[in-house]
């Protein structure tokens, strides 16, 4: 562990173009680093097959104009991809019109990681699965295309999808910016095309989005939510800092509006849309009863593995603690 | 009879733990805890202080967190982070407070019976107990994470 890097090299390039010409000529052996809190973590700790890792590095700090920034034009919020999430987590306006997206920037990793760390790369991030993860590809599993076997899905599965598999992986994704993104129907541009946000997401080997590897997240728009709605952020780790999520969530409700999306339960963000359903329609505020059916509604489809079955009642938890928060 | 520098300067002690489990996430929230040592007869309060504060914690995290994960097929660390080996940060801590009583009654110099891992041994199996109290149930399993309270809760 913690072996010497692989040789690389970085390159600076100042236009979105280039930074695609470079990505797009290297064809998956370069890739965009942003904060690089995963990216050199990766490459330090070499979890991946060898013929995976980058031979060049595209920094996309050098863009001009710069991918940072936080505005709200008109209707609608727009976050620069490469947007640190301590600045969204402190942002005013986001604090105080997109209240969820605040809240999850805020409680993502640690306040170090949040300094360093772009809400790009929050919600393109590799999964966190224990055999993924472990270095030098001890466990080449089905995530990585290495082979078509998940070792979670006969070993410890405790933290896994309570939703069953995607492609044959039980990883689930843990970015706690996703469900917020999700929940206030954001769309997220790139250099290529327009994607709803959870549209955005996906399991491949071992990508968790559908990004090409000469895409690149350039903005995030989030329209404004409709008139007399709230939104919320709900995080459920062990400890008040720096865990990934074991559960988390984010709800809008409103009289117009009932969206509610979770995380770190599947291996891509799950819109809760049963939940949504019992919600939708209801007078606000919504009485306990409702709230009650729309948590268990919202995990009546779980299909648990072996040792997760305790996640199941923690995430009808957090949908319980989102829908008190902004609909009652 | 033994000479008294042969005698394990053993401290009596008491503690009390206030915990909060939620039912519905199996989450162990430590409310307060008071711990009190007799060390006899204290020589160096920061350093008493220390050990009484510092075991108290150490003791919670061990009931509440510390495990070290193996794959069960193929017995490989699968833990091998502090991101996953789960030591409270400064924002998990509660109020604890600690009391130094001097009796005199250690065997040591000038009474001292001292306080080493003391406060963390009892309080990782206080808060067993603690636990007991909230749910009517032993956890048997450690640490007493979210997991095995929720089986023991029957909520799995």
């Amino acid at each position: 562990m913690g072996r010497p890097f692989r040789p690389f090299e970085v390159v600076n390039p100042t236009t979105i173009e280039e930074a695609a010409s470079i990505l797009s000529e290297y064809r998956g052996r370069a890739w965009p680093i942003a904060g690089g809190t995963d990216v050199l973590r990766v490459m330090r700790f070499r979890p991946l097959p060898d013929n995976l890792y980058p031979e060049v590095l595209v920094n996309l700090k050098t863009i001009r104009p710069s991918l940072e920034y936080v505005e709200e034009d008109g209707n609608v919020l727009r976050v620069g991809a490469l947007t640190r999430l301590a600045d969204l987590a402190r942002s005013d306006v986001v604090r105080e019109r997109y209240a969820a997206l605040a809240e999850a920037a805020g409680r993502a990793a640690s306040p170090q990681i949040r300094e360093m760390g772009t809400i790009g790369g929050n919600i393109s991030q590799l999964p966190r699965c224990w055999y993924f993860r472990k270095p030098d590809n001890r466990f080449p599993c089905k995530r990585k295309g290495a082979s078509d076997t998940c070792f979670a899905s006969s070993g410890d599965n405790r933290y896994h999808s309570i939703f069953g598999d995607i492609n044959g992986c039980y990883a689930v994704n843990v970015s706690d910016v996703a469900p917020a993104l999700i929940a206030l129907d954001a769309r997220i541009m790139t250099n290529r095309r327009s994607l709803r946000a959870e549209d955005l997401w996906d399991v491949r080997a071992p990508s968790s989005t559908v990004l090409d590897y000469d895409e690149i997240i350039t903005e995030i728009r989030v329209p404004r939510p409709p008139e007399g709605s709230r939104s919320a952020f709900h995080k459920f780790a062990l400890r008040s800092s720096i865990d990934f999520p074991i559960v988390n969530g984010a709800a809008l409700v409103g009289p117009n509006a009932a969206r509610v999306a979770l995380n770190a339960v599947y291996g891509k963000p799950y819109r809760a849309v049963k939940a949504e359903d019992v919600v939708s329609g209801k007078p606000l505020p919504l009485d306990v009863a409702t709230v009650e059916a729309a948590a268990d509604a919202a995990v009546s489809d779980a299909k648990p593995m072996e040792h997760n079955k305790w996640k199941i009642s923690v995430a009808r938890a957090v949908v319980k603690q989102l829908l008190t928060a902004v609909a009652t | 009879p033994p000479s008294p520098v042969e005698v394990h300067p053993w401290g009596r002690q008491a503690a009390f733990a206030e915990v909060e489990v939620d039912p519905e996430t199996g989450r162990v929230e430590v409310k307060k805890v008071v711990m009190v040592n007799d060390v006899g007869r204290v020589i160096n309060p920061g350093s008493v202080a220390g050990q009484q504060y510092g075991g108290v914690y150490m003791g919670i995290s061990r009931a509440l967190g510390e495990e070290i994960v193996y794959d069960p097929e193929t017995g490989v660390k699968l833990n091998d982070s502090l991101a996953w080996y789960y030591v409270p940060t400064i924002a998990d801590v509660y109020p604890v407070h600690a009391i130094a009583v001097e009796t005199g009654l250690g065997y040591g110099a000038y009474g001292l019976a001292g306080v080493g891992e003391d406060p963390a041994a009892l309080t990782r199996a206080l808060l067993r107990s603690a636990v007991y109290n909230a749910i009517g149930k032993w956890v048997d399993e450690d640490p007493m994470t979210p997991d095995r309270v929720l089986r023991v809760l029957g909520r799995t």
